[in-house]
């Protein structure tokens, strides 16, 4: 899930720790108030012997102290992210790895998890610098960071795309629209037909209509034609 | 007659107090107009240079700080000082962590914009005796530009 996603869930509860661990919550707190209910019966029927009502409130109060345990454990993982833990963004959703020019030191570094080879070589870098090849440098480099900005900001080339896919779906409507036209539209009104409209426009003018600066001034009435 | 008593230590109590002139506090409303952040100069280019040289100049700075420092200094419209960028890379050697020094030179020439041609080569130029001692490469030398 993207960053984003997860900070438009946040106000409706979801947190980034996983729905399993909500609920595992539900259940508890389902359980104690099972128990508290039971607990309430006995008093209230008097059957149980007082120890076991000891014993049912020791349970009860464990409960919250399991939930508690729980959400300590997974709260507890390392910030870095990796080992037994959860992801770092999920520990802070700022935890994200980005490569972007305008934040150019994101809080995680791109690789969390080092492998021997890897951490040989971080103990070389607390050394001195010149002791180091270009390529461990460049090694350390992509340890630490995914691409270089001058990658980051290359050009992906994914306008084209973008377009080819817009013209492709603009196309299929136009196709459509002639299927629709030709199959499933009812014909178009008579008043839209070339002989109606040039009957109604003979009439307009034997009418006279609009003599002065409209249609019928336009007309030569001597002559038959069009001035 | 408790009451005439009351009122006799009182006016003594008043009597026995020293004079003093006291001032009269009313709330100025140029007081309350002013806003928090509104106060204090402007600050010179000068010192601007020397506070962000401070405080990447910390001895005990830590990742964090190194981040956090370079984030917001290029979030300003502004090419750093070679001296700031300088006092970056030694915090960088510090911390034992040489691609953040890398990604600084980078980010620098990417911050030039338009002018990077004239702008990092400048800069490169006056942080060269750093890149020398600490043994940093540039992008340009690893490749990575």
């Amino acid at each position: 899930m993207s960053y984003k996603c997860m900070t438009l869930l946040r106000p409706f509860g979801i947190l980034p720790v996983g729905l399993s661990h909500v609920a595992h919550v539900r259940s508890f707190e389902f359980i104690r108030f099972f128990l508290a209910i039971s607990i309430q019966n006995c008093r209230f029927l008097n059957t149980l012997s007082q120890k076991g009502r000891t014993m049912a409130h020791q349970l009860m109060r464990a409960v919250p102290r399991l939930v508690a345990r729980r959400a300590f454990s997974t709260s507890l993982a390392r910030a870095g992210g990796g080992a037994g833990g959860m992801p770092a963004w999920q520990v802070n959703p700022r935890n994200v790895y980005e490569d972007r020019p305008d934040f150019p030191m994101p809080n995680v570094p791109y690789v969390s998890e080092l492998s021997d080879a890897q951490k040989a070589l971080k103990a070389k870098e607390a050394g001195d610098w010149k002791s180091l090849s270009d390529e461990e440098l460049k090694e350390l480099y992509r340890l630490k960071f995914h691409k270089t900005l001058a990658e980051a900001e290359a050009p992906t080339g994914e306008w084209k795309t973008v377009v080819g896919g817009t013209s492709l779906i603009i196309a299929l409507t136009f196709v459509l629209y002639i299927i629709q036209k030709k199959y499933a539209m009812p014909a178009m009104p008579e008043t839209c037909n070339y002989e109606w409209q040039e009957a109604m426009m003979k009439k307009q003018l034997q009418m006279r209509n609009n003599p002065v600066e409209g249609l019928a001034s336009k007309w030569d009435y001597e002559n038959n034609k069009w001035k | 007659m408790f009451r005439a008593l009351a009122h006799c230590a009182v006016n003594v109590a008043r009597a026995s107090r020293p004079t003093v002139t006291q001032r009269v506090i009313t709330p100025s409303l140029v007081v309350c107009a002013q806003r928090n952040a509104s106060g204090g100069g402007v600050m010179s280019d000068e010192e601007f240079d020397s506070r962000w040289v401070e405080f990447f100049s910390k001895q005990d700075i830590d990742d964090w700080e190194l981040r956090k420092g370079v984030n917001t200094l290029i979030g300003y419209d502004l090419v750093p000082e070679p001296r700031i960028i300088v006092a970056i890379l030694q915090a960088c050697r510090r911390l034992n962590d040489s691609a953040s020094a890398v990604r600084v030179l980078e980010v620098i020439k990417s911050k030039s914009g338009p002018r990077a041609k004239e702008i990092y080569p400048y800069v490169l130029q006056e942080i060269q005796p750093t890149l020398d001692e600490l043994g940093i490469k540039t992008p340009e030398q690893l490749g990575l530009a």
